[in-house]
């Protein structure tokens, strides 16, 4: 068993773990001054009105204290933090003109083959910039754009990129929206035109490799009135000694009956301070669905809101949170229920083992205005032993008779008789307690994509052979 | 004039039509059975009948007494002498079975009822039902088995003594004994208030004991057939399958 | 006397949140008279329970808490109701240490039993301002129920404060009942706190119907190998009243188990927050806690915050909440409906269901009458 567990564990990191040189890649120095949100700013040729919006942000960066609620982040120190690396690439549209190790990276990362089979269009960003995008003909040719952020800064969308960018998510928000503000760099742009429906789903893929470093992209949807979308984001980093940060955000406005699907595996190495800010608005009968798995990251501060304006206008949220040794998650949702008939779900899962704390955090808020609405909270945790985890923290705040709100929590371990009834049945604890996890899983990972689905499976069988001895 | 009179009457789930062009008539002191296959829309037209919400009366209209009681909210349609049995009655923590049906008949007639009086029929009621009389001091269908539920049902269908009651599926998931008991009550009812019934079964075994004026079959929200008492019969021996 | 400007930090969260929810604790400001005006009637005293009174000096220094009870875990030591936490917080018992007007001590020997309640009616009159205290101790085997109401007209106002520690030694059974029936502009104070030994019960039931602003604070520890408590709470907010409460139960005993019951309603433009923690803390193998909250909500002013926490150290355990808040149900309507009740009638119906399944488990008659007239003249 003991010697399994060594071996199980470093097939796991060796998926992620391998990275590359940084070679001749251009970096910014350490920490964060005006002097290098100049820099940035230079460097990637913002528009003046980038440029006055990213000294803003540092200004309220510099102002707002760090959370005194979550998770510890002292181990955190912005001075250490390298805010932009460069790869030495420009962003190609072709995968052959991928340099050959970061494309060695994604390839091992299964980003190309997985864009072959089922997907509408692929980015992929290593570090600070995007360094491959594509998009199928047949979805172009809808009228759908798909592209890097700072393309979109300066070409035909730049009004629209001005009239949302950090709208939604205002620096004022908290500190490390202020942050991004101030030094963000990469992510994609969608916009999907009126009535189209886009079949198959678009991916970033977000890969940090630089050591000591933060990457701060940012991800801006528009799904016009009556469309369509389904977007994966998945993130990985190989494994160093020295804090990495990711504080991504993610604005999302869906249109009048639109629908968009945004689903996250998030494979952070255990290094990473992710602190992300991710946020949706709906208009009248829009749809918005949030898929994700939590497995990575040293310390993570994720609650992705809905703010759902619109009459008649849905959220759900279905969230896994995976906390491991050394690991503390804080992850769940905001819900904010403005327009009439509104309704919202979160169906969250936690687990915890090997001294992991995982956090369920929520809040639901269902304001005077939003009558005959209903929200449903219904959250799990599941403790794989005593020396982990787990705490439940969901807030509710109702401002209205016309609304119904239920709420059901419940915190436990596997039941010895369901892996009695296993075991009974041949199959050896450990599979049967992986087995039992997976099933305990199943409700987010029925929602991902096949590919997504059995990676996540992957990783929950990983990190199982790890635990129970 | 009959007592309720359907005219024409489609209903909607939200936007799924259920049932289509629904004509019935049924006269004071009738008893009618609607039957058909599961899925058919027989509860549809229970609760459409009733006034529930979820169910839009999307054409037709439905007469009871001579007035249209279309537009009424189910408890104007309780008061103007109306019940339904229900399928799944629903728990109700915090007021016991005496004091719901006290308060229900103190509401409709808008009187005071003598408690003495109000106990022993009551008490009368329960015995008739073999329903252990403890069970009116308990928080009303909390904890009760899905037979004492259905008995709870009955015990305020004769309590409330309407002019004309839905039994929906009253005899599901009963045990032979309880369908007798159950049965004893309706025939109760029946025979004491000269209440019109619209029984709504899928099975007969309700029916055995009880006298049948009229008999619908009702198939994917159509009423396919109507006949006297011995439909009922020949549906036992031969089924639904000539009428899909 | 002169009025006291007061600001207090009370209900604190045992853990934090989003600031911007304000939710992590409530800020009390206010000037108040506390006047020392009020009467306390103790009556019905049963045989094995010891009842000694104290003015507001020396309250923590009192005999009740001075000798050591053998066996019991934890052990009653003289600290033990100083040291003692209460769920309103610390601030809020600084505050009843500073302003106490009187102290209970009351001691249920091994040979208390349970065959009557000790009773005590606090009254405190219009514009009063009166602030009391009690140390309880239930000494091993003793089974001891207290009943108590604070009872005014509707038309009163004045501020009450209640402090009631409770020891419950090995093996004892304490039931504590509390009828707020206050006048509608009082403000009240509710500070519990307990710790329960070995195999020890502690049962509270609260009605909370009066009161203008009432904070209501429950610090349960359950120390004790299979120590227990159950909370049920009633209550009701009508007009502009505001109700702010703070539950804790803390589980370090193994095989321990809590159970919390909270079910009301609000009207007109009452609002309500509630938070609920269970702690089930390392070591607590086989504890269980359970927490459900049902509030019925009844105006379109009426503002509803509930916050159930799950802190879990531990594996071999399990916890559980749940809550449902909102109006009738649909269902739930139409049934009623369907039998003749209108739906203002409904509501009216419901609303006394939910107290009632808490008084319900009042099992003394003069109580459940008290609380009965109560909810008629609130209801006209």
């Amino acid at each position: 068993m003991e010697k399994e567990r060594t071996e199980v564990d470093e097939l796991d990191r060796s998926i992620y773990d391998f990275r590359y040189e940084e070679k001749d890649f251009y970096r910014v120095r350490e920490g964060l001054t005006e002097e290098i949100v100049l820099e940035i700013s230079k460097e990637k040729n913002d528009p003046e009105w980038m440029r006055k919006k990213r000294l803003e942000a540092l200004k309220i960066y510099n102002e707002l204290k760090v959370p005194d609620w979550g998770p510890d982040i002292s181990g955190l120190n912005i001075d250490d933090i390298v805010t932009y690396v460069r790869p030495n690439t420009a962003m190609k549209g072709s995968w052959d003109e991928v340099p050959e190790d970061i494309k060695n990276t994604f390839e091992r990362l299964g980003i190309p083959q997985a864009e072959r089979k089922s997907l509408a269009g692929v980015g992929a960003q290593y570090d600070s910039e995007l360094v491959y995008h594509n998009v199928k003909d047949e979805v172009s040719e809808l009228g759908v754009v798909y592209t890097d952020m700072e393309s979109a800064l300066t070409g035909e969308y730049e009004q629209m990129v001005r009239d949302h960018f950090m709208k939604l998510v205002p620096p004022t928000d908290h500190k490390f929206a202020a942050l991004h503000g101030a030094v963000w760099s990469g992510g994609s742009f969608v916009y999907v035109p009126p009535g189209v429906r886009v079949d198959i789903p678009l991916q970033s893929y977000f890969r940090l490799n630089a050591a000591g470093a933060g990457q701060f992209e940012h991800t801006l949807i528009i799904v016009s009135e009556g469309a369509e979308l389904h977007f994966i984001e998945g993130c990985s980093a190989p494994k160093y000694n020295v804090a990495n940060l990711h504080a991504g955000c993610v604005e999302l406005y869906v249109g009048k009956n639109a629908k968009l699907r945004y689903s996250t595996i998030e494979n952070w190495s255990k290094n990473m301070y992710n602190l992300n800010t991710k946020r949706a608005i709906c208009e009248e009968g829009g749809i918005i669905e949030w898929i994700s798995g939590s497995f990575g990251s040293h310390v993570s501060y994720l609650y992705p809101s809905s703010i759902l304006k619109g009459d008649d206008s849905h959220a759900e949220f279905t969230g896994i949170t995976f906390a491991g040794s050394g690991q503390n998650l804080d992850t769940g949702a905001k819900m904010v229920h403005i327009g009439k008939r509104t309704s919202s779900f979160i169906n969250t899962k936690s687990i915890s083992k090997a001294g992991g704390i995982s956090t369920y955090r929520s809040s639901v808020i269902i304001t005077e205005g939003a009558v005959d609405s209903k929200a449903s909270v219904s959250c799990a945790s599941l403790m794989l032993d005593d020396i982990s985890r787990s705490d439940t923290v969901p807030a509710m705040d109702i401002r209205t008779d016309r609304a119904d709100v239920g709420h059901e929590a419940k915190i436990g371990r596997i039941s010895d008789d369901a892996v009695f009834y296993l075991m009974s049945r041949g199959i050896p604890e450990e599979d049967a307690k992986a087995m039992i996890v997976s099933g305990f899983a199943d409700p987010v990972s029925k929602e991902l994509p096949l590919e997504y689905a059995v990676e996540m499976n992957n990783l929950i069988q990983l990190e199982m052979k790890g635990a129970i001895g | 004039m009959a007592l309720l009179e359907i005219k024409d009457l489609c209903v909607a789930v939200e936007d799924n039509e259920i049932l289509k062009d629904i004509s019935i008539s049924i006269g004071k002191g009738e008893t009618h059975v609607l039957m058909g296959p599961n899925g058919a829309g027989k509860s549809t037209l229970g609760n459409a009948l009733m006034g529930n919400p979820s169910y839009r009366v999307t054409k037709g209209r439905i007469f009871f007494n001579g007035l249209d009681i279309k537009d009424e909210s189910p408890d104007r349609r309780a008061k103007a002498g109306m019940f339904m049995s229900f399928q799944n009655p629903l728990e109700i923590p915090g007021i016991s079975l005496s004091s719901f049906i006290r308060n229900a008949i103190i509401l409709q007639t808008g009187q005071k009822i003598k408690l003495t009086e109000f106990r022993k029929s009551l008490s009368d009621n329960m015995k008739l039902l073999s329903f252990d009389s403890a069970y009116k001091d308990r928080d009303l269908n909390v904890g009760f088995s899905g037979g004492e539920k259905k008995k709870a049902e009955i015990l305020q269908m004769l309590m409330l003594k309407p002019k004309f009651a839905i039994l929906d599926e009253t005899d599901s998931g009963l045990d032979v004994d309880a369908v007798r008991t159950v049965s004893e009550g309706i025939r109760e009812y029946q025979k004491q208030k000269d209440g019109a019934l619209l029984i709504i079964t899928h099975s007969t075994r309700i029916l055995d004991s009880l006298s049948v004026d009229r008999t619908h079959i009702l198939v994917k929200g159509r009423i396919v057939a109507s006949g006297d008492g011995s439909l009922v019969d020949e549906v036992n021996l031969n089924g639904f399958e000539k009428y899909m | 006397m002169e009025k006291k400007d007061l600001e207090l930090i009370l209900n604190s969260l045992p853990t934090l949140t989003w600031n911007s929810l304000k939710l992590n604790s409530t800020v009390f400001k206010d000037s108040i008279d506390l006047n020392g005006r009020g009467e306390c009637i103790i009556h019905n005293i049963p045989s094995g329970v010891i009842i000694g009174s104290e003015g507001c000096d020396g309250c923590e220094r009192g005999r009740d808490a001075v000798e050591a009870i053998s066996g019991a875990q934890p052990r009653l030591k003289p600290s033990l109701f100083k040291e003692m936490k209460t769920g309103m917080g610390p601030e809020a018992k600084n505050f009843f240490n500073k302003y106490c007007h009187e102290t209970l001590s009351i001691r249920a020997m091994c040979t208390a039993s349970a065959d009557k309640p000790l009773k005590i009616n606090y009254l405190p009159g219009n514009e009063d301002g009166y602030v009391v205290k009690q140390n309880i101790t239930a000494e091993a085997g003793s089974n001891l129920t207290v009943i108590m109401d604070y009872s005014g007209r509707p038309e009163d106002s004045g501020f009450f404060g209640i402090q009631t520690q409770i020891f419950a030694a090995e093996d004892s059974v304490v039931n504590i009942i509390k009828l707020e029936l206050l006048g509608r502009n009082y403000t009240h104070f509710e500070n519990i706190g307990g710790v329960v030994g070995d195999n020890a019960r502690v049962n509270v039931i609260q009605m909370i119907l009066g009161g203008g602003k009432s904070y209501v604070g429950l610090n349960m520890e359950l120390s004790g190998y299979r120590s227990s408590f159950e909370g049920n709470v009633g209550y009701l907010c009508l007009n502009d009243q505001k109700l702010d409460m703070n539950y804790y139960m803390g589980h370090s005993g193994r095989r321990s188990t809590s159970s919390l019951r909270v079910e009301g309603a609000l009207r007109d433009s009452a609002s309500k927050t509630f938070r609920g923690t269970i702690d089930l803390k390392h070591g607590a193998k086989g504890a269980c806690g359970d927490e459900q909250e049902g509030t019925l909500l009844l105006s379109k002013d009426v503002r509803n915050k509930t916050l159930p926490v799950i802190l879990c150290d531990e594996d071999d355990v399990e916890g559980t909440h749940g809550a449902s808040i909102g109006r009738l149900s649909a269902e739930l309507l139409f049934y009623m409906q369907s039998r003749g009740i209108s739906e203002k009638e409904a509501e009216l119906l419901m609303t006394k269901a939910k107290i009632n399944t808490v008084r319900s488990l009042i099992k003394d008659e003069s109580s459940i009458g008290k609380v009965q007239h109560y909810m008629e003249e609130a209801f006209g």
